[in-house]
């Protein structure tokens, strides 16, 4: 049997959705057969076999999420070499490692005090100073009744730690103790046991993780406690796209320094058919000649920070599932064909819903083309390690004082975005001063 | 499960992390051939041999440097001084650099290092072995001080310690070292840093300690209870962070405490924790917070140890006193 663990398809989260199994059990397969599409970040990716043979098991249906690393499916190759190898391959997973591993030597049980003597060999007394009081009396760990339930002080100060309510414990220790494990599954998964007082009827979502680590456990019975009179809705779980988007937005709100600026781009003067994504690509690329630092990636871990000398855009493409963040190539040496080429590429692939998940990552500025449904302004959010992001709301018609009376001229409404931990306001608003110039020119 | 004593839990815990670990290391003074001052690393260099149980020269300052170069290089050193009284030396490598890499470094770096040393009084022994330095490690910033005072304890403490990604000072209770055995499983199971462990329920007062005063807390517990009166006995364990919440919730039940340890009563744990109740519980509070300590002067010699330090009869007196304010 050769297990295959769900590898990481290249974005670096912990875990993938199935879509839909491309093969059934039994099914014979060829090496790189497609043998599954898994939803990832954002895009659904076809998982190739990494075996001949047949398919035996899968851990998992459709909609299920497996995280990064666990058995995802069960091969038989009937091929005595091919066994090994594998057997070779799941010992690395660690956990037989550690059950093959030879069991604690016995040498190092300590020295007895009366072992091995002699009758003129002067008793070891287990120190070189001193004397130490020595006994045989065993002492037992007494248990005591906390809440209702019975638990050693071990347990009573591991759930402590943990911030687990011992009263919403199941015990199964022997006679009704509360035991380690009991409280770890408690503070994993929330109360396993009813309390005393009525317990709600729902709990929302219980297979997702919790979106922040730092939420206690204990917080959570009394949110789900919380009585919701006026509720009509159901509660659903978030997955897919919407799941990604909710975790990329958390992680960006608790590290960005998010600061906005907005003003607008006067376009009077630009000549009929001007393309309005392509013109504002190439602004970006203006405003990063003029400040370079608004293009570049922020390691808040290591303290660092890269100046791109190239530019990939990050645009936002809003769908029914959620919102994607596609990477247009090379917006620093297209021309216009090539970039529109790019565009069109990547609004195909994200209606199929087959972005390949090289181009969701590794952009260096985000892009935000919001405007063509409504909104002026907006506070555009950063996807890490990039530091800035631009959106651009509805077009419209502003009076403008020229000399010699009023005239209606089209503007854009821009807002930028930065990251303030690493730059300064003096360079964001020169950067999109930048973007404002390139923009009034007519072509 | 075998029924062993703590020094063994001792060993124990550190066979299973370097069973499991290979960046674990051992080395102090006499600890390889010999097995340790009091036998805690009995057996170690005979099993994971002499580069991973060193011993090293009588140099404190040395042991101490090594630990903190091992540490912040993937190493997880534990180190042994052979009594409390000998750490004096390592206090700046513990202070001035194993405390604080994490901070300086902006949490770049850390310092997983576990500084070993039989501590406190009871065993009749000369200058400098004898004493109770908790609070001068519990008084600096970046550095857990860790106190078993049961043989599981000891062995869940410091396999958490050994784990724990930063420093901990570890003081092995000597007193208690042989005095009971215990049933303790080899699972490899830590028990929790940071927390007090709740030893005995009680309603009417609070008996707060650490080390092997738990022994006489507890026989004055059992004594108190003859006299209706049911104490409840809480074992610090990590006086540094201190687990207030704890002692507090206790203090909120009984209405009254008391603080027991060996080390002087001037600037001892016992006064931050009476201070952190003043703080936190004093409306909770039926009477003066008593502390019963040492004297605030050299620890004897053997002589006149144990009128030094706190027994039975004085924490069952201090109780009293409790009970009885007006």
């Amino acid at each position: 049997m050769n297990r295959f663990n769900l590898p990481d398809l290249g974005e670096g989260l912990p875990d993938a959705e199935i879509v839909e199994w491309l093969v059934a059990e039994g099914d014979t397969v060829k090496v790189d057969d497609p043998i599954v599409s898994m939803e990832t970040a954002k895009a659904v990716v076809e998982v190739p076999s990494p075996y001949a043979g047949k398919v035996a098991k899968f851990h998992g249906q459709a909609g299920d999420v497996i995280k990064t690393g666990a058995p995802l499916i069960d091969f038989e190759t009937g091929d005595g070499a091919g066994e090994n190898e594998s057997a070779a391959e799941d010992n690395g997973e660690g956990e037989q490692v550690a059950s093959e591993q030879e069991p604690a030597p016995q040498a190092v049980e300590p020295a007895d005090d009366d072992a091995g003597q002699t009758g003129d060999e002067r008793a070891d007394t287990g120190t070189v100073v001193g004397n130490v009081t020595t006994s045989d009396e065993v002492v037992r760990q007494t248990h005591s009744s906390v809440g209702g339930v019975k638990v050693t002080p071990a347990v009573r100060a591991l759930a402590r730690k943990l911030k687990v309510d011992l009263a919403g414990v199941e015990a199964t220790g022997p006679e009704g103790v509360v035991t380690s494990s009991d409280v770890r599954k408690a503070a994993e998964h929330g109360p396993t046991r009813k309390p005393a007082a009525e317990q709600t009827e729902h709990r929302p979502a219980e297979r997702e993780p919790p979106m922040h680590e730092a939420r206690s456990p204990a917080v959570r019975p009394a949110e789900s406690d919380r009585k919701v009179e006026a509720a009509s809705g159901e509660w659903a779980p978030i997955r897919g796209t919407r799941r990604t988007m909710a975790r990329a937005m958390s992680e960006s709100h608790a590290r960005v320094v998010a600061t906005t600026i907005m003003d607008d781009a006067d376009i009077h003067a630009w000549q009929p058919g001007e393309d309005i994504t392509v013109r504002l690509l190439r602004s970006l690329w203006a405003g990063a000649q003029s400040e370079p630092g608004l293009n570049a990636w922020y390691d808040d871990q290591q303290n660092m920070r890269m100046i791109h000398k190239s530019m990939h855009v990050g645009m936002a493409v809003d769908t029914a599932d959620g919102l994607f963040v596609a990477r247009l190539k090379d917006v620093h040496s297209s021309d216009r064909q090539q970039m529109r080429g790019e565009i069109n590429r990547l609004r195909d692939n994200a209606k199929n819903r087959s972005i390949p998940p090289e181009d969701l990552k590794d952009y260096t500025i985000m892009l935000s083309n919001f405007g063509v449904f409504a909104g002026r302004y907006a506070t555009p959010i950063i996807n890490p390690p990039c530091v800035a992001i631009v959106a651009a709301g509805v077009l419209r018609h502003e009076v403008v004082p020229v000399l010699g009376g009023m005239e209606a001229h089209r503007t854009l409404p821009l807002s930028l975005t930065f990251d303030h931990r690493v730059c300064t306001g003096g360079e964001a608003a020169r950067f999109l001063k930048a973007m404002i110039q390139d923009l009034s020119k007519s072509q | 499960m075998a029924e062993i004593t703590l020094v063994e839990a001792v060993t124990l815990a550190l066979a299973h992390e370097m069973n499991v670990d290979p960046t674990v290391v051992v080395f102090g003074e006499d600890v390889g051939v010999n097995g340790g001052v009091f036998r805690a690393t009995a057996g170690l260099q005979q099993t994971f041999g002499d580069e991973r149980v060193l011993d090293t020269p009588l140099a404190e300052v040395m042991i101490a440097g090594m630990c903190v170069g091992m540490a912040s290089q993937g190493m997880k050193p534990v180190a042994e001084a052979q009594f409390e009284g000998f750490m004096y030396p390592m206090v700046d490598h513990i202070v001035n650099h194993a405390a604080r890499l994490r901070h300086r470094t902006r949490g770049r770096m850390n310092c997983p290092v576990v500084f070993r040393a039989p501590w406190g009084g009871g065993i009749h022994a000369p200058e400098h072995h004898s004493d109770s330095n908790e609070a001068t490690w519990a008084h600096f910033p970046g550095v857990r001080t860790v106190i078993p005072s049961s043989p599981s304890r000891a062995y869940g403490l410091l396999l958490a310690a050994i784990r724990d990604p930063d420093p901990v000072v570890f003081l092995e209770p000597k007193r208690i070292y042989r005095w009971q055995r215990e049933d303790v499983e080899d699972n490899g199971e830590e028990l929790p840093l940071d927390v007090c462990f709740v030893l005995r329920d009680g309603t009417d007062v609070t008996l707060v300690t650490w080390g092997a005063m738990v022994k006489e807390t507890m026989e004055a517990a059992g004594e108190l209870e003859k006299n209706g009166v049911s104490a409840e006995v809480i074992d610090v364990a990590t006086v540094a962070p201190i687990d207030m919440e704890t002692i507090i919730e206790s203090v909120e039940k009984t209405g009254r405490c008391v603080i027991v340890h060996e080390a002087p009563k001037h600037c001892g744990v016992g006064g931050e924790i009476a201070a952190s109740l003043a703080e936190k519980a004093i409306w909770h509070l039926k009477a003066p917070i008593k502390r019963v300590t040492g004297y605030d002067t050299i620890m004897p010699l053997y002589r006149s140890e144990m009128n030094y330090m706190p027994s039975t009869e004085r924490i069952v007196h201090a109780a009293q006193e409790t009970l009885e304010f007006e």
